[in-house]
């Protein structure tokens, strides 16, 4: 077995997941719970409601659920799982976690490297790292302002060196 | 300003400004023309006609209508040409020391520069039309990812094109020398073709001779044909090569016989309801219909004979189509880069460096492999051809790079393809197998999970289910039509299962073909992936075009202890990932060690690191960029 990648992402990534995903949760939540609410009120008119709050209880147990997965249990097994590591020659990746994915990139076929910054990263002071190759790109989700810019140049310069067509 | 390209290349100034054919004004315009007299004739013809034939009652107002329409054609045939020609004064292209420009446009200028390193193929394309005027259109791919377009100089001369190709090639090697020089002290000396000393032997058809013709005559603003880099390999194909590669290459055949077979049956009890009415009963079933009367009789097999004589000549025009196609197919090495040129009718000519094939794909479908044989293929960084006056025939099969031979026996693979590409002439020979546990993951997975059979019986059954239960919601027992429905559904059911069962057999045979079959293999420079299967694909490519490689694993392939290695290469528009699924958790730790660059530095067999930096170098005699001239 292949030893793993020795870095980790900068710890404050886990927040930045679980607003993310808090976003996108409560979003589909309202919309759902609105839907599933009209449907209520409809069935009100007509007479028959006895299933009406079972209808919006389920709704809000299966959201209240996936709020569980998504914010409490799968940032920390994420932020485990998440390796990086930059030698001299290439990157290795290793992440996943049902599906595990292993990833070299060697620096000479990389193409352009760039940060990446949003505004909830923003606010956590971190950065993601992007490596293009002629095929694909990767990214390295949350690292610190410094250390991605360290990273970014480090790629730069090794691509540099290392100049080779398609 | 005319081209001045008949005379010696080397002779041009650095930044004379070259224009394409003439025939880029009445040539182009013609079809545009030809459509709108189409379009007019369409529209407004009917018209014409009974105001013509309706007497000399309303001949003046006819008239009027005739040389009205007639006016207006003119003119906007007119505005056609004009903008065509003042397109054509505006279009010229420059060969600079180290780009290619194309500039174009009347309002709107544009120009497009091609940096010569950046050039990854160089094709040519001339439809029936053009080619009798011997001119063609010339496109030169850049490798620009996903969304980049090929540079397209249309309508020039069959000789300016050779001479722009040896030219950008030319420029190209010299560019990439220089690189070289820059980085490795020492000029290169990779291995060098132990089969480019000798030509193969030549090989033949009977549609090389059109081909002969058309070389011979040219077409009529062909000009002399230039002199090149020296030949150091080609081949044609066989006559038995062509016809079977012309049999097996059409796959539009099955769609018509299907569609004829649908015809057919929807007529058939047509004709029984015709030919049935002067019997007692009705012909429900078609079987005691035929044996009823002469009449019906033959008419019922003078109808199944037009189908299948319909279906054979159809059968037989793909075949001629194919072979047309292929026709004059030609596959040479000239120096660094290699050409395919096909098309007795519509010619196609694909020009393709060495440095820029991706990998090199050797694919069997089901009919090749129970002959024995495989079509053998190259892969490029491919650009769209999305252009609008494009021809068809690129976009019909854009993945699958350019055919080196359609139809070449197995047995002669190594020999063709050292001969055309022999820096791929020490691809790895010993693969690795799948893991034992492939089998039945195998199975499992094309048997059940993607299994069309599988599949089939269930939604089959699903079907039959539910016609059953609603049947039997019905209250009314005594409604007759009910069983009719039920025997319908369960006559067809039954014919879907046997269906799902030959299909069954079929991926179940597949799957133990795959595991049995199929294997990686790396070395030094290349690496290999071979997916077997009812079809078996082989590619080979070198180290040095895999973008990045991954290693995935999901929770039953760790419990099997196997993982999936997918390989990423540029090939293909946006790149293609090359994947092998369950090899052994060990090898595929190993394949990732060798993809490290520092790996290969310090294990590796031998420290050669201007192989290293380029395998593609092109040595031996007869390559020199300086040879065309």
């Amino acid at each position: 077995m292949r030893a793993l990648p020795e870095s980790k992402l900068d710890p404050k990534i886990k927040f930045v997941w679980r607003i993310n995903d808090a976003i996108w949760i409560i979003i589909s939540f309202l919309i759902c719970f609105g839907i599933a609410a009209v449907i209520a009120a409809i069935a009100a008119e007509e007479g028959n409601a006895s299933w009406a709050p079972i209808l919006l209880a389920a709704v809000a147990i299966l959201f209240a659920a996936l709020a569980v997965l998504c914010l409490i249990i799968l940032p920390p097994i994420r932020y485990a799982r998440w390796r990086y590591q930059l030698t001299d020659d290439f990157l290795d990746i290793a992440k996943g976690i049902i599906w595990k994915q292993r990833i070299v990139i060697p620096f000479i076929r990389v193409q352009n490297t760039d940060t990446r910054q949003g505004p909830i990263m923003r606010a956590f002071g971190l950065a993601s790292v992007t490596v293009s190759t002629a095929a694909g790109e990767h990214e390295i989700p949350g690292l610190a302002l410094a250390e991605a810019a360290d990273v970014r140049d480090k790629a730069a310069e090794l691509a540099r060196i290392a100049r080779e067509d398609v | 300003m005319t081209a001045p390209v008949q005379t010696a290349p080397a002779a041009q100034t650095p930044e004379a400004r070259y224009k394409v054919h003439a025939s880029y004004v009445w040539l182009g315009s013609a079809g545009a023309v030809i459509a709108l007299l189409f379009a007019l004739l369409v529209t407004s013809g009917g018209s014409v006609i009974s105001y013509l034939a309706s007497g000399d009652s309303d001949a003046l107002v006819g008239l009027i209508a005739t040389s009205t329409t007639l006016f207006g054609f003119i003119m906007i045939a007119a505005i056609i040409i004009a903008s065509r020609f003042f397109a054509y004064k505006h279009l010229y292209f420059t060969l600079s020391a180290d780009e290619f420009c194309l500039c174009s446009g009347i309002f709107n200028k544009q120009q497009v520069h091609v940096p010569y390193p950046r050039i990854q193929s160089v094709d040519q394309n001339a439809t029936l039309l053009q080619r009798i005027f011997g001119v063609c259109t010339v496109s030169i791919d850049t490798a620009g990812g996903a969304s980049n377009k090929a540079v397209q100089v249309p309508y020039l001369t069959k000789a300016q094109a050779e001479w722009l190709r040896t030219q950008l090639f030319t420029h190209k090697m010299q560019a990439e020398q220089a690189a070289v020089a820059n980085t490795a002290a020492t000029a290169p000396a990779t291995p060098s073709a132990a089969a480019a000393a000798a030509p193969a032997a030549q090989t033949g058809n009977v549609l090389d001779a059109g081909k002969q013709v058309w070389d011979e005559v040219g077409g009529i603003f062909a000009g002399a044909p230039q002199a090149s880099q020296a030949v150091s390999y080609q081949y044609g194909l066989t006559n038995k090569e062509l016809i079977l590669a012309g049999i097996s290459n059409n796959s539009a055949f099955a769609v018509i016989v299907v569609a004829i077979l649908g015809v057919l049956a929807e007529a058939l009890p047509l004709l029984t309801d015709v030919f049935g009415n002067e019997s007692a009963h009705m012909a429900n079933d078609l079987s005691s219909a035929i044996t009823r009367g002469d009449i019906l009789n033959t008419a019922v097999l003078s109808v199944v004979g037009v189908a299948v004589g319909i279906m054979v000549i159809i059968w037989v025009l793909s075949i001629i189509g194919s072979c047309v196609n292929y026709g004059g197919f030609q596959a040479r090495r000239r120096g660094a880069r290699i050409e395919v040129e096909h098309g007795l009718l519509q010619h196609a000519l694909q020009g393709v460096d060495i440095s820029r094939v991706q990998a090199v794909v050797i694919k069997q479908t089901f009919i090749r492999r129970l002959m024995g044989y495989c079509e053998l293929s190259l892969s490029r960084v491919g650009a769209v051809s999305g252009d609008q006056t494009d021809s068809s025939q690129k976009n019909s099969r854009p993945d699958t790079g350019i055919v080196i031979h359609p139809f070449l026996k197995l047995s002669r693979v190594n020999e063709v393809l050292f001969g055309i590409v022999p820096e791929y002439q020490d691809v790895p020979q010993t693969p690795t197998p799948v893991s034992p546990k492939a089998m039945r993951r195998g199975l499992i997975r094309r048997a059940l999970w993607q299994g069309s059979g599988f599949w089939c019986a269930v939604i089959t059954c699903a079907v039959q289910i539910i016609t059953h239960f609603l049947v039997g919601l019905d209250p009314d027992p005594y409604r007759t039509d009910a069983s009719a429905v039920l025997g319908i559904t369960d006559v067809l059911c039954a014919i879907l299962y046997v269906l799902a069962v030959v299909l069954l057999v079929f991926d179940v045979a597949g799957a133990i073909l795959w595991a049995k079959g199929s294997s990686f293999a790396h070395n030094r420079r290349f690496m290999q992936i071979t997916n077997a299967g009812l079809s078996r694909e082989t590619v080979n490519f070198p180290r040095q075009k895999i973008q990045y490689g991954c290693v995935r694993t999901n929770p039953l392939q760790r419990a099997a202890g196997t993982a999936t290695i997918c390989a990423r290469t540029a090939a293909g528009v946006g790149g293609t990932t090359f994947t092998l699924i369950d090899v052994t958790q060990t090898d595929a730790d190993a394949w990732l060690s060798w993809l490290e660059p520092r790996h290969m530095k310090t294990v590796g067999p031998q420290k050669d690191p201007v192989a290293e930096a380029s395998p593609f170098v092109p040595a031996g005699p007869g390559q020199t960029p300086t040879q065309g001239a």
